[in-house]
């Protein structure tokens, strides 16, 4: 209980001018969808969370636009793997309009879209700061690693120009615990 | 080769020739090397390509540990992507290093191995980069790759044995790969590419980060610490086997002495027959009327004091008589025909004085300093200049090359006993300074790194006496 409250307190005081204590926890509508733009294993990381916080959560690496209709929400984990975009088939090209089409959907759906940026792919990439930038500038919700070496200097500008609540996860391994904090999932 | 077993040839023109074989074996190792380089190279552009799919397939691996959550399945994945990666590293390193080798060894400027190494390491795995879409640890700053070509150059500049080089190498950036995948060195630069960033990341997520800090630093750790006792080993036994080679070849010299004072007690021991035949040969000219038996007993007579000069001149070396310049010269010049020198030695005509000296421990000496010249000059240009005037009553020979010189740090030990560049015996100089000593002169060497070198004997000068010079 005390671990729990430590780490509530700590992201309340990690929560920048976007994300205030008001904001937390979010509701989470199910049942949701998680895709990555940029073929990177992070969205699978998010997916094994939500199934541990026991959220009804689908992984789709390549979902489409259509797929929305059944879902409330979506989750997209944006940065390029070179090699996950080699296995899928796909390209970076492809996926940027991918990723055009699923916000132009959640636009046309009414559905939140929640950013995800664990890391886990090439950083300092420009591909990827194209694909953040794109997602980041539509999304609802923005959720950083803090250590995930992402940009976070741009992150910090969204949130505050944009006003988009943003929340920074302290460590992967509390990850479930940490998400528990921001989301409530709506029963 | 065949030569040398068929006729009887001296010392010197067994070193020369050995030379001569030596360097050509240069010729072809420093070829070897640079192909050989450019061969590993060439396996660096192509090896990404092959490695490629089993990269990708541990992704698959990597999937896995994150369903399962299984800490082990995410270190074999780690080992095999850090394995691949030293494997995609190492033959541009090592076609690098080896192609400068040869390079450098041609022009000799072995400098040349860093910085070529310097520029063209980053520049290959640039191209690698850009044909790939891989990140390596030497694409990311300037300065790990600075570093890390630094520490391999110093690492295996003396190591010879190309396979033992590739081992050291392969150990050490086996090593360093290591350190990308350690979570705690990811806030320092390390570890940003594709699979490694997914690495760092699932060791998060799987609450691994200390075992993956713990087992990468470790085994980082182990594998530079053997690269560096390697080196240290091998560089050893270098050192070791050169001394070994340097005390066989002063044994060598040292039997060869030994040789040369048993042969002067046989030549000692040769005046005794000549008595008998000189005593003889009078007593059958007194008994004799034969106007032509006379003729042949004063030749015979003639020969025989001949051979008792040159026996005497052989047992003393160490006297010196007033001799032409120009005499000295030419025996120098026969010698330096016989030993195949003559060729790359320009002479000039000496001027016509007399000096104090014993003509064949002279002219053993001044072959000895031109042998050296030569040895110092390599290609068609190289030579040695002979010139000898006459200064103040002194007679100064002046051997000049343009050879790679001496550096100060050579100089201040060239005379000193066994002291050598690894290509002779170090008693070559010794020899000259002592024979220069025994004629009371000085000698002096004024020397310029890749300018050339020039020797400075100054001996007292003499006058002619006939007598004494009449049986040299």
């Amino acid at each position: 209980m005390l671990r729990t409250l430590a780490i509530c307190l700590s992201l309340l005081l990690l929560a920048v001018p976007g994300a205030s204590a008001g904001d937390c926890p979010l509701a989470l509508e199910e049942p949701v969808l998680i895709t990555s733009v940029g073929q990177n294993l992070d969205a699978l990381i998010i997916k094994t969370i939500f199934d541990d916080m026991r959220v009804k959560a689908d992984f789709l690496p390549m979902a489409e636009p259509s797929a929305l209709a059944d879902y409330q929400q979506v989750v997209i984990s944006p940065g390029i793997s070179y090699k996950g975009m080699v296995a899928s088939g796909t390209s970076f090209e492809k996926e940027f309009d991918r990723t055009k089409a699923i916000i132009e959907a959640t636009r046309e759906y009414s559905r939140p879209i929640m950013l995800m940026y664990l890391g886990g792919f090439t950083q300092r990439d420009a591909k990827s700061q194209e694909l953040v930038e794109l997602v980041a500038s539509n999304a609802d919700v923005i959720i950083v690693y803090r250590d995930s070496g992402g940009p976070m200097d741009y992150f910090l500008k969204i949130a505050r120009e944009e006003g988009v609540p943003l929340f920074l996860i302290d460590n992967l391994g509390n990850l479930c615990e940490e998400l528990m904090l921001i989301f409530s999932p709506s029963k | 080769m065949v030569r040398l077993k068929n006729i009887q040839v001296s010392d010197t023109v067994k070193g020369f020739l050995q030379y001569r074989v030596i360097d050509s074996e240069k010729d072809v190792s420093r070829h070897r090397k640079m192909l050989l380089g450019l061969s590993f190279i060439v396996v660096g552009l192509i090896l990404p390509k092959a490695i490629q799919p089993q990269i990708d397939l541990l992704l698959g691996d990597l999937h896995l540990s994150i369903i399962m959550s299984d800490t082990g399945l995410l270190l074999l994945a780690t080992t095999k992507l850090v394995f691949f990666n030293t494997l995609r590293h190492s033959p541009v390193i090592i076609g690098t290093f080896l192609f400068g080798e040869g390079l450098a060894s041609k022009f000799r400027l072995n400098r040349l191995v860093f910085f070529l190494s310097l520029v063209l390491i980053p520049l290959i795995f640039r191209v690698i980069s850009s044909i790939y879409d891989i990140q390596f640890l030497f694409t990311r700053s300037s300065l790990i790759t600075v570093f890390v070509v630094l520490v391999l150059y110093f690492l295996t500049f003396r190591i010879r044995t190309i396979a033992i080089k590739v081992i050291i190498i392969f150990l050490f950036l086996f090593g360093l790969d290591w350190l990308d995948v350690v979570p705690l060195l990811s806030r320092f630069g390390f570890g940003g590419g594709d699979v490694t960033s997914t690495i760092r990341v699932v060791s998060g997520f799987l609450n691994a980060d200390y075992v993956m800090n713990y087992v990468g630093l470790t085994i980082s750790l182990m594998l530079i610490t053997n690269a560096l006792i390697l080196t240290r080993v091998v560089v050893d036994y270098y050192n070791k086997m050169s001394l070994v080679e340097k005390l066989r070849r002063i044994e060598m010299e040292a039997l060869r002495s030994r040789s040369f004072q048993e042969v002067k007690h046989l030549v000692h021991d040769l005046k005794t027959p000549l008595v008998t035949i000189q005593g003889l040969n009078e007593v059958i000219g007194l008994k004799v009327d034969d106007p032509q038996i006379r003729s042949y007993t004063e030749r015979i007579s003639n020969s025989v004091e001949k051979v008792s000069s040159m026996i005497t001149q052989i047992l003393y070396e160490g006297t010196l008589r007033p001799i032409y310049v120009q005499e000295i010269m030419d025996f120098l010049k026969i010698h330096l025909s016989l030993e195949e020198l003559h060729s790359r030695v320009r002479i000039d005509p000496p001027p016509d004085a007399i000096v104090y000296a014993n003509k064949h421990l002279l002219a053993r000496a001044l072959i000895n300093i031109i042998n050296n010249g030569l040895q110092a000059t390599d290609g068609p240009d190289g030579y040695v200049h002979v010139r000898v005037s006459e200064e103040d009553g002194d007679i100064v020979f002046n051997i000049s090359d343009n050879g790679r010189g001496i550096s100060r740090d050579v100089l201040d030990r060239i005379w000193e006993l066994g002291y050598s560049n690894g290509k002779s015996t170090g008693l070559g100089l010794n020899f000259v300074k002592k024979v220069v000593n025994d004629h009371h002169g000085d000698i002096h060497i004024i020397s310029q790194v890749q300018v050339g070198t020039t020797v400075r004997i100054s001996l007292p000068g003499g006058e002619v006496d006939n007598e004494e010079n009449s049986c040299s």
